[in-house]
């Protein structure tokens, strides 16, 4: 989901699916902000009837363009470092208002990219406005245009770097307002958790667009360098994005890493197959009702699919159809959360997974282990895996009793808030209780064998066993 | 005990011929002082700021230092400002900045040394000179091509600077012809520095390929200050460099990310030991050993981070057999057991998309040897050693007691199923390994 928002955050539409209807509430916000971009456009032109000099708007909507379509055909989306935000900071300093209105529409309205036509009239519209409206801040704050006056360092400073970071930030607000809008009417999605996580992801590339549009623009013009300026600073941006890009992918490949050694490892033991995966997808659930950070949603995944690394290893022989933990297999349960962490020590791992490793069984009640923590002492990334752990365990159909339908499930869950759960977690678990069982039914879909007989120490029951004895189940 | 390997560290190992390199770089520190000292006093009259502030900036600016994931030690941002110092022309408030090379390489020498000072200060980690020693014959050569020769029917490129005010794509592109033969010539210099036995020509490629893009950053860095100078004065340096700055940063992130992906394969490794399908400690030490053994084949860098993953997972297929190995010990394995160990090992690591050299490596570790010698099958050299490596671990278990008789057992098997260079690069490693104290 983060990474969703990440990719998406200078444009919409680039990777799901579109309304097609011709007239609908996507349409209809498209056209509000194609009438808003109008009407400044007609005010402007009114007041200062100058159009920019197509030297030099003509080969920055040529850039523009090739960055939009490097981004999209050649990085995929899969980058946030964003040529055409870096063109349209330049030709705010360059061209003025006007002419960066231009090359932002030009950008996404050009790009020879096939897009759903929704999309290409939203982003059209969109950067046109951002171009717009940041050539307004920047003349604004004391910005001069570069195509009409000369200045020296000082100036060069004063009247275009500072006025042009300035208008970065307001076209990445605008930007983020936009995006946001569009994102809560088509998904629904809150506004203010896309602003949220949108501004804590990418506000400090922008700051980046300003400086670097700047060094373009100072190149183009005062250094009178023109197109030629592109050869000079394009092989560190590409660079830079190809290795944010590089950096990307590496985690990628961190997270399905674990995911193919740890399902790899369980698939041996019928009750843990398949587990790992299945808690992760339904503490990433809990994680977005819960509104976690990208870099806690992170955490949280790490730590749900690793949560049980120190169960691995061989199991005391029990019997099918027991319910009654063995001291050896009592032992075992609690000390697997310090195995695990002993296990994953020499990973510089974000260090909230570990602690949510060493106490996904700690009980709200306080009478959990390893450290009989009890409440807000309790990691809140333990709490959601202790949540979801338990609802995992209780929808697996096992063969010693008949499965548990979603709304039981839920009911005893419910009834353990409180006791052994954290209520809000509890409460998140159950709002988004139809996203949680269309994941984990995806997944017990594609696991071979997930029937099971023996005990999983996962079970409530066996929560309550551990922490009461079992005189308490009687 | 046994030595740990540090998952993530293949660390290039001693360098063996960086004397000539800090003796060209001393010959030229040396030849610039003595013919720029009889021009200090007009320079310095001149331009004698601007040059201080090249040199702290340069200084600074070696403080950023980076290594790339090839394993190649740079330093941009100092080595951009040199480059932007050689091609400076004209500067906002100055007029035109007619330093001869001398005085570049005067002032780089002292502003690179300076900062080498500093970083070896600061990480408490020397540094090595003779990659310092390469940048600044880099540098001489821009400065050189760029003010000394006259490249142009008797004139310099830098006389011809002001000619080419109104079409200056002219004059960067004559600076990007120049900042390519600086790069080429630092590029042969480091690639001799780091260079061990292997042969000078497959790793001045690799050098290429690794560090290529990032040098094309550099020198464009180096030509954008140089031109900033003119509108932007002494704050061009600053201001062209942060893009630089950027990619640093975000190499630094890289090379985080993949670190720790590594050490997670190096602790999952584990998970077939602690499942008790293998020894304690097996993967390591099979993982270390391979290392050592690849690095003496003079394996690419490259090569050897994915000889490392695979032979810390070349277990995990076990966990698919329906009995485990007595003792995990392959080696004692049926060869069908051990192709099958090895394919469904491949197979997991290819779930994660991303791995397929190592499973590469994983699938054919088991083939024996005979099969590439009759029947001329490719099995990459890195599962080769892998296979002697890991029947070395299981004969030894770790304990150099038992080093004779594995070899000797080894020895059985020599070129039927073992590959005998690679063996005896092992008994080279492990002699080696016992003859030092632990």
């Amino acid at each position: 989901m983060p990474d969703e928002l990440q990719r998406r955050h200078t444009s919409w539409g680039d990777r799901f699916g579109h309304p097609t209807r011709f007239f609908d509430g996507a349409w209809a916000y498209v056209v509000t902000l194609a009438v808003a971009l109008g009407a400044l456009l007609a005010a402007l032109l009114l007041q200062d009837p100058r159009l920019p000099s197509w030297q030099i708007v003509g080969p920055l909507a040529v850039l523009a363009v090739l960055g939009e379509w490097n981004r999209l055909v050649v990085r995929h989306g899969s980058t946030n470092v964003s040529l055409t935000s870096v063109m349209l900071a330049a030709s705010v300093a360059l061209a003025g208002p006007l002419g960066a209105a231009i090359v932002g529409a030009a950008a996404h309205g050009l790009v020879p990219v096939r897009r759903a036509p929704v999309a290409r009239a939203f982003n059209t519209v969109m950067t046109g406005l951002l171009g717009l409206a940041g050539g307004l801040v920047y003349v604004g704050c004391g910005g001069r245009v570069l195509a009409h006056h000369q200045l020296d360092e000082l100036g060069l400073f004063l009247h275009c770097l500072l006025p042009l970071v300035v208008s970065t930030v307001a076209i990445f607000l605008l930007n983020v307002l936009c995006v946001g809008g569009m994102l809560s009417i088509t998904t629904g999605a809150s506004l203010g958790q896309s602003l949220r996580s949108m501004i804590s992801l990418v506000w400090l590339s922008y700051l980046w667009y300003g400086l670097v549009g700047f060094l373009f623009a100072v190149l183009w013009g005062p250094a009178r360098l023109g197109v030629v300026s592109v050869l000079v600073m394009v092989a560190p941006l590409l660079l830079a994005q190809s290795s944010l890009a590089q950096r990307n992918a590496e985690r990628e490949v961190h997270q399905r890493t674990i995911e193919s050694l740890i399902a790899a490892v369980e698939a041996r033991d019928p009750i843990m197959h398949g587990h790992s995966a299945r808690v992760a997808a339904a503490a990433g659930v809990i994680g977005d009702e819960l509104r976690l950070s990208p870099r806690r949603a992170e955490a949280l995944q790490f730590a749900a699919l690793l949560h049980d690394i120190g169960l691995v290893g061989p199991r005391p022989r029990s019997a099918a159809g027991q319910h009654h933990l063995s001291t050896a297999e009592r032992q075992r349960i609690r000390q697997h959360p310090d195995r695990g962490v002993e296990m994953l020590r020499e990973i510089d791992f974000l260090a909230e997974s570990v602690a949510a490793i060493r106490h996904h069984h700690e009980r709200w009640d306080g009478h959990g282990f390893p450290s009989g923590l009890a409440g807000d002492e309790i990691p809140l990334l333990a709490r959601i895996i202790a949540v979801a752990d338990a609802y995992c365990a209780l929808i697996t159909p096992r063969l010693d009793r008949d499965t548990m339908s979603q709304q039981a499930t839920l009911t005893a869950i419910r009834a353990r808030a409180g006791g052994q759960f954290d209520p809000a977690c509890v409460d998140a678990l159950v709002a988004g209780q139809q996203r949680v069982q269309r994941v984990t039914q995806d997944l017990l879909g594609t696991a071979d064998a997930p029937i099971v007989a023996g005990l999983d120490h996962d079970l409530p029951e066996i929560s309550d066993q551990m922490a009461f004895g079992s005189a308490a189940r009687a | 005990m046994s030595i740990r390997p540090i998952p993530g560290t293949v660390d290039r190992a001693t360098v063996t011929m960086p004397r000539a390199v800090l003796g060209l770089g001393l010959a030229v520190i040396v030849v610039g002082v003595i013919t720029a000292a009889p021009h200090a006093h007009s320079v310095l009259d001149h331009a004698g700021g601007a040059m201080l502030v090249f040199l702290i900036t340069m200084a600074a600016g070696s403080l950023l230092q980076v290594r790339l994931p090839s394993g190649e030690l740079i330093s941009p941002v100092a080595q951009a400002i040199a480059i932007g110092m050689a091609f400076g022309s004209q500067m906002a408030g100055v007029g035109s900045l007619s330093y001869r090379s001398e005085g570049v390489i005067v002032a780089s020498a002292a502003g690179l040394i300076v900062g080498t000072l500093l970083l070896t200060a600061w990480t408490r980690r020397s540094q090595p000179s003779a990659l310092v020693a390469a940048r600044l014959v880099s540098v001489a050569v821009a400065a050189v091509l760029y003010r000394t020769v006259p490249i142009f029917h008797g004139s310099t490129a830098l006389e011809r600077y002001p000619e080419w005010s109104s079409s200056r794509w002219r004059m960067t592109l004559v600076m990007f012809a120049i900042g390519l033969v600086a790069a080429a010539v630092e590029l042969v210099l480091a690639t001799a520095v780091t260079t061990r036995e292997r042969s000078f020509k497959q790793a001045l490629i690799e050098g290429g390929v690794a560090a290529g893009p990032v040098s094309l950053a550099v020198v464009s860095t180096g030509i954008a200050i140089a031109l900033g100078l003119a509108p932007l004065g002494l704050l061009s340096i600053v201001l062209m460099v942060c893009p630089l700055v950027l990619l640093r940063f975000t190499i630094l992130q890289e090379a985080s990310v993949r670190l720790t992906r590594r050490q997670t394969i190096a602790a999952l490794s584990r998970l077939t030991e602690v499942a008790g399908y293998t020894p304690p400690g097996h993967s390591h030490r099979v993982a270390m050993l391979s290392v050592r053994v690849g690095r003496s084949l003079r394996l690419p860098e490259r090569d050897l981070v994915v000889l490392e993953d695979a032979a810390l997972l070349h277990d995990i297929g076990q966990v698919y057999l329906s009995e485990p190995i007595p003792g995990g010990a392959t080696v004692e394995a049926a060869p069908r057991d051990q192709d099958s160990i090895a394919s469904e090992g491949a197979d997991i690591v290819r779930r994660t998309k991303a791995l397929d050299d190592v499973a590469a490596v994983m699938e054919a570790q088991a083939t024996q040897f005979r099969l590439v010698r009759e029947h001329g099958d490719q099995v990459p050299l890195a599962s080769r050693i892998i296979k002697v490596c890991n029947a070395y671990d299981d004969l030894t278990r770790g304990d150099s007691a038992r080093r004779s008789e594995a070899i000797e057992r080894l020895y059985l098997g020599l070129g039927y199923e073992y590959d005998p260079e690679v063996l005896e690069a092992l008994v080279g490693v492990v002699e080696g390994i016992s003859g030092r104290p632990d």
